[in-house]
């Protein structure tokens, strides 16, 4: 398993169980954290209160996009090493293109099977 | 002795007789020489009787004459003839004076010349009137013959010509041996039966001088017929006795002068013509005396009387004040030197004594004179009442005329704006719609994406709760797949009508697009179901057009997809696609075109089941199947999706089918953007 600590940013409390079910089912020894709140996270992150090896955000969210996280982290030196995996339903391939321009290190849009997902996050974290 | 004395008595009184006589009376020997010589010799001659007896006489005789006297009274007194001589002999007052000497011979019985008796009169007077006429003869000669106008003597009755000068046989145009010596009417036959023969016959016979200007004559001059016109004069030609011996005539070709004359008689003439015709007045200022002269017609318009004198201050007495300016200014100009002396002006005139008011046009040109100085203006007036007034009526018309379509084009303007109002309206209408539109395309796209999330929780939660029961019963298992099923379905349909709905609210790049290459992709991505049915795809030469790339790979796998789908079950399909350009009769045929693009056809054709005419009108439509859904799947988005691009690309799309299969007609433009010219 390449990384051990894994955060996901994303205000729907479904998918979060739905991704962290997928992550355990994959790999036990894995910490996975979720965060609804992506101005909470950037401080917690600023702050050393968490520091995952790899970030899982949703971009659709109130209080701070995802696209805004994404831009603020890439901007503060001590966290733009952490990769950035973007997780959302969307499969825009534009939204896909500036993401990644942006420096997210990768897209997955959100499928509609949890087999589906077991995969794709298998073939990402291994 | 009586008879002696009576002989004596007679000897005596013949020499008194003689020596009374007013002549000189001589005798003279056979030989010549004188040998009595009577006593007025002496008296009246410069040489004494002594010396003069025989043959003295010569002495006092002209040298000039001295000689031909001499040989002469030789050739006498040899051949016995009478003597009869004139020459000068010297007299004793007045120089040499001519006589005329005259001598018989005298004979014997035997028939001898025994003497001569001779006689000398003074025949001077005589002799100079003789010369004098001969001298006048010889002048008027010399006259006729240098006159420098054409001069003839006609002599006789007959008229013959018996002098000519060059000028004469000129205008008669005949030489010298035609004329001269002949009578004038047989050198000059052609001038018979004009009234000459009269006119001559006249004068030789009146003595009447005849004179005539510019008489036509018709001659034949030099071979060619031509009438000629001379001033002529025919006078009596006098002999010394007073008496007519013929005719003196004197002419001048006035031909040219004539003509001329005549020319610009007709000139005038014409130019009267036309000043009357044109109703012209015509005038002149003599600068001199400061007056005008006006025709009839200029004072019948003016209301001056016919004998008025009018000076320069009283001819503007009719003009209107405010319009005499405009006449002084154009009279100074005329006479400026230096200018064109063009007198040019309308003035309006008030008629002296009716009051009568008219529009005059007045023309004239300043006239000089030797010293380049004017002296008089003159020229014509013209009455152009009338016409300025039709002109001014017809400004006045254009000028209403203007008016009232300036009225229409203001009721236009209006109606323009009405339309223009009409148009705000309806384009806020549009603007409306088309919000309304794009809030439907929003609603339909919001609601689109926020369904598609429950129905995603829906399927993934179904396959952890399938994980989490473990071993369940059939009856449960069935149950569960049939919540999977819907759930997918619904899924489908959602992602469809996001895509139908995302079609209107992207704003993609236009790019040149190969057709063929949109259609190998298409092709490929259907690969498992051709090879599945067994379908033959066949497509060449489609063309490169201005499209959204991704639109035209959805239109194409759309209707590829369709055409696999509703395929005879026992047929293998067959899809045809051409391509050609639309001409513009074809173009023509599709109001909703912009009539200014090139528009190509692709025809995408199939062998499948075809669709009932009835039905075609509806296949567009969203979320309409012509079928059940366990007999072909779909959403029934397709078509839809289809004709929203065609649209999107301001084209048209149009199906006709038949038991034998359906064809697409995709009309679609081959530069979205660009007009041809």
């Amino acid at each position: 398993m390449q990384y051990k600590n894994i955060l996901l940013i994303d205000d729907d409390t479904d998918d979060q169980e739905i991704f962290m079910t997928a992550v355990n089912e994959i790999a036990e020894s894995v910490t996975c954290s979720a965060l609804s709140n992506a101005a909470e996270a950037l401080k917690q992150l600023e702050s050393n209160v968490i520091n995952p090896e790899v970030i899982f955000l949703d971009l659709n969210m109130p209080v701070m996009s995802g696209q805004e996280f994404l831009m603020r982290i890439k901007n503060t030196t001590q966290l733009n090493k952490i990769p950035v995996i973007i997780f959302s339903t969307s499969s825009n391939t534009n939204t896909i293109s500036l993401m990644k321009e942006m420096g997210a290190h990768d897209f997955i849009t959100k499928p509609n099977k949890y087999d589906q997902l077991v995969d794709v996050l298998k073939t990402t974290l291994l | 002795m009586e008879n002696l004395q009576g002989q004596e008595k007679t000897a005596v009184d013949f020499m008194s007789i003689v020596n009374t006589l007013p002549l000189v009376v001589w005798t003279a020997a056979p030989d010549g020489g004188l040998t009595y010589i009577s006593r007025q010799w002496e008296d009246i001659y410069d040489n004494p009787v002594s010396e003069s007896l025989g043959n003295g006489w010569a002495t006092f005789v002209h040298p000039d004459d001295v000689e031909k006297a001499g040989a002469e009274w030789v050739h006498s007194l040899q051949t016995g003839e009478n003597y009869e001589a004139e020459f000068r002999v010297r007299y004793k007052k007045t120089d040499y004076q001519w006589i005329l000497v005259r001598a018989i011979p005298n004979y014997n019985a035997s028939g001898e010349i025994i003497s001569w008796n001779g006689s000398n009169t003074n025949i001077n007077d005589k002799k100079h009137s003789e010369a004098a006429a001969r001298e006048s003869e010889r002048n008027l000669r010399n006259v006729i013959l240098q006159a420098p106008v054409a001069m003839a003597i006609l002599k006789g009755k007959d008229h013959v010509v018996e002098l000519a000068n060059e000028f004469m046989f000129e205008l008669l145009g005949k030489g010298s041996s035609d004329l001269m010596g002949k009578p004038i009417f047989t050198g000059l036959p052609e001038a018979r039966g004009q009234g000459f023969e009269a006119l001559l016959d006249g004068v030789y016979k009146t003595g009447e001088t005849f004179s005539a200007q510019g008489v036509a004559v018709s001659l034949t001059r030099n071979g060619e017929k031509q009438n000629i016109f001379t001033n002529s004069v025919y006078q009596a030609y006098r002999q010394p006795d007073g008496s007519i011996s013929g005719i003196i005539a004197v002419a001048t070709d006035v031909t040219k002068q004539v003509t001329s004359g005549k020319k610009i008689q007709e000139a005038e003439e014409f130019l009267r013509g036309a000043v009357e015709l044109a109703n012209l007045g015509t005038w002149t200022l003599d600068l001199k005396t400061r007056t005008l002269e006006y025709d009839g017609r200029i004072r019948n318009w003016f209301g001056f009387s016919s004998d008025e004198i009018i000076d320069v201050d009283r001819a503007y007495s009719p003009i209107l004040e405010e319009d005499r300016h405009l006449v002084k200014a154009s009279m100074t100009h005329a006479l400026t030197p230096g200018t064109n002396g063009i007198y040019d002006v309308e003035y309006r005139i008030k008629n002296l004594k009716d009051a009568s008011t008219k529009i005059i046009h007045a023309q004239g040109r300043a006239i000089f004179n030797e010293e380049n100085e004017v002296y008089k203006i003159t020229g014509t007036a013209q009455d152009v009442t009338i016409e300025r007034n039709i002109e001014s009526e017809l400004t006045r018309q254009v000028q209403q005329r203007t008016e009232e379509l300036a009225a229409s084009n203001e009721e236009l303007q209006a109606t323009n704006e009405e339309i223009a109002a009409t148009n705000e309206e309806l384009e806020e209408s549009n603007l409306k719609l088309m919000g309304s539109n794009a809030e439907l395309e929003q609603f339909a796209y919001i609601a689109s994406h926020d369904l598609q999330e429950p129905v995603r929780k829906i399927s993934t939660f179904m396959q952890m709760l399938e994980k989490s029961l473990g071993n369940i019963s059939e009856k449960s298992k069935n149950y569960l797949d049939k919540i999977n099923v819907s759930a997918d379905r619904m899924s489908i349909l959602i992602r469809d009508v996001l895509a139908y709905s995302h079609l209107s609210s992207v704003n993609d790049n236009y790019e040149d697009v190969d057709l063929n290459q949109v259609l190998h992709d298409a092709v490929s991505d259907f690969e498992l179901s051709v090879e599945h049915k067994k379908a033959v795809i066949a497509y060449s030469g489609l063309p490169t057009i201005e499209a959204i790339p991704l639109q035209m790979s959805q239109l194409f796998s759309n209707l590829l997809s369709n055409a696999l789908k509703y395929s005879k079950d026992d047929v293998s399909p067959e899809i045809k696609i051409t391509a050609g350009l639309l001409t513009r009769q074809e173009a023509a045929e599709y109001p909703i075109l912009a009539g200014k693009k090139a528009y190509y056809k692709i025809q995408f054709s199939d062998n499948g089941i075809g669709i009932q005419e009835d039905q075609i009108e509806r296949i567009f439509n969203i979320f309409q199947r012509l079928h059940a859904r366990n007999e072909y799947a779909g959403t029934g988005i397709g078509l839809s999706i289809c004709k929203k691009i065609v649209s999107n690309h301001h084209g048209h799309i149009t199906a006709v089918s038949s038991p034998g299969g359906t064809t697409f007609d995709i009309i679609l433009p081959q530069d979205f953007r660009k007009n041809l010219k």
